[in-house]
């Protein structure tokens, strides 16, 4: 079930250069969603019409609110920093598929913007299964370090990178986890930019069927109408495309091509 | 608030702009299909077409440019699997019928010719396909070829989608009039593009991409009044139409009936509201009869 409401604003804050967390006072969407889903937001601006999709960070289930991370990549999301507390926004979701809650040894790999799904995440892993070992290595553009202290709540191994070098590795979070994993994981889950998801699969490339991905793509609507966030996956001999909002976000990376304009 | 267009009953004179609805299902979790005049499908070929690379979506101010390119999974499945799932809704279905010659668009039309559905349109006007499409709609000769051939292959009311992309839109309506079509979609989307000025290119993977949404309807209305001016077959009005206001300008412009597009990606709920306010204001204006407003306009 999709909702599509206004929303009120409880914090909407900056905690890292052009990083905004924004939460929302939205019970109906807050109690059905997973771990890996999106929500839409919208400007309420009339010449800036399509949503921008935000990955879910939290979903705070007693309170009914759910916590987003989003970059401001352009006026659209603009706006939506300058917004206030007590004021409302309209939400739609939640969309898209979420991740796949597997057992074992797994890592979370995450660069900028596609660190905060994974939080909700490795709390989906716990929840599920506190047996499971999560191993998290996320990368930051410097030690502005978002939901870094998050994360070490819940999860015992946490390494970080940095592109700068001010904290952590001097480097990305593809190279972190390549010198972390050193007893392979069963499972890998990472969200990030093209680049980096497209390094890690090759790195991955003989357990691909093990590498679940989130992926990003300008969208139209988000509820798979408009087929306008299309992504090439394997069909048998062939190729189709899929949506990203719909079929995915998440995709195993051993059904991807990744020939993607810009990847 | 009923209408009749070419002999089909519709119950409001709204239904869905071609390509921002698929087949319905992603809005049956919103509302109930049955609520709508009709439901126009998104654009039905012969065989199953891929579509064009990503990014095919760009914001523009006031609307957006899309280079899906067509995206759908062929006749055969959209027969098998779609007409079955809206037969569940008491609502009118009119398939878009796109192609890349003249025997593609009659084929795809002689196969639907046994199929339960309502209506016809044919797409000659989308800017997103490298063969065919709008290369058709955008040369009279070409339309009333190709809307004569599908004439005789059809056996549910055609209505023929044009493009705002010509010099003189009236001339190509009544070529298409003249080819036998039973009435008119306009308009399709105008061609547009936009550069990323970071990557210094286009931002669409396909270059070009057709624009919608509110920035285009004041050309769309245009193009209705001018129309209704040059030909007597109905008109389906659409571009941009967000509220009940903006539907009765085109009804008002000599639409019979009127599309919700690009609004309804954005708000699911636009449709619907656009019917109720249509409603609202034959209340508020005292009129009893869609006719009634149906060209005004052109009355001054």
């Amino acid at each position: 079930m999709i909702n599509s409401n206004n929303a009120l604003i409880l914090k909407n804050e900056q905690v890292a250069r052009d990083i905004y967390v924004i939460e929302l006072h939205i019970p109906n969407i807050t109690f059905i969603c997973r771990a890996g889903q999106f929500v839409n937001l919208y400007t309420g601006n009339n010449a800036m019409l399509l949503p921008r999709p935000i990955s879910i960070c939290r979903a705070d289930k007693n309170r009914g609110v759910i916590k987003l991370v989003y970059r401001i990549a352009g006026k659209g999301t603009e706006i939506i920093s300058r917004m206030k507390p007590d004021s409302l926004i309209r939400v739609m979701g939640p969309l898209g598929n979420g991740f796949k809650l597997e057992h074992g040894k797994v890592a979370l790999v995450g660069g900028g913007v596609g660190i905060p799904p994974l939080l909700e995440l490795a709390h989906a892993l716990r929840e599920n299964d506190d047996e499971t070992d999560i191993n998290v290595f996320i990368g930051y553009r410097n030690n502005e370090t978002f939901l870094l202290n998050e994360f070490r709540e819940i999860c015992r191994h946490v390494d970080i990178a940095t592109d700068d070098g001010s904290a952590g590795f001097h480097g990305n979070s593809v190279d972190l986890f390549k010198n972390g994993d050193t007893t392979q994981a069963d499972f890998v889950y990472a969200c990030g930019p093209l680049p980096m998801l497209k390094s890690l699969s090759e790195y991955m490339r003989n357990r691909a069927d093990r590498l679940f991905l989130s992926l990003e793509e300008r969208m139209g609507c988000g509820t798979g109408a408009c087929m306008g966030c299309a992504v090439k996956v394997r069909d048998g001999a062939n190729w189709v495309y899929k949506r990203v909002c719909r079929d995915g976000p998440v995709f195993t990376a051993s059904d991807l091509l990744f020939d993607i304009e810009g990847a | 608030m009923r209408v009749n267009l070419s002999g089909v009953e519709w119950k409001n004179p709204v239904t869905t702009a071609s390509g921002t609805f698929g087949s319905g299902r992603e809005f049956a979790e919103f509302f109930e299909l049955g609520k709508l005049g009709a439901v126009t499908v998104k654009g039905v070929s012969l065989k199953p077409w891929a579509g064009n690379p990503p990014p095919r979506i760009a914001e523009t101010f006031g609307g957006m440019l899309n280079s899906i390119g067509l995206q759908n999974p062929g006749v055969e499945a959209f027969i098998r699997d779609d007409i079955p799932f809206l037969r569940g809704f008491n609502v009118n279905i009119i398939v878009n019928v796109c192609g890349n010659s003249i025997d593609e668009y009659a084929a795809v039309i002689e196969r639907l010719a046994s199929a339960d559905i309502d209506m016809l349109e044919l797409n000659i006007s989308c800017p997103n396909i490298s063969s065919g499409g709008i290369a058709f709609g955008t040369d009279s000769r070409l339309t009333h070829e190709v809307v004569k051939r599908c004439k005789a292959a059809a056996r549910q009311p055609l209505f023929v989608k044009l493009s705002p992309n010509v010099t003189d839109i009236a001339e190509i309506a009544k070529a298409a009039e003249a080819g036998g079509a039973d009435g008119l979609s306009l308009i399709n989307t105008l061609v547009g593009m936009k550069i990323d000025i970071r990557r210094k290119k286009p931002l669409l993977g396909n270059r070009v991409g057709g624009l919608s949404g509110p920035a285009i309807m004041p050309v769309a209305v245009r193009a209705v009044y001018q129309v209704y001016k040059a030909v007597r077959i109905p008109i389906i009005g659409m571009g941009g139409i967000t509220t009940g206001s903006d539907a009765v300008e085109f009804l008002m412009a000599g639409a019979s009936a009127v599309a919700v597009g690009t609004a309804g990606l954005i708000n699911p709920y636009a449709v619907i509201e656009v019917i109720e306010g249509i409603e609202q204001f034959m209340q508020n204006e005292g009129y009893s009869n869609i006719k009634e407003i149906v060209g005004c306009a052109h009355n001054e």
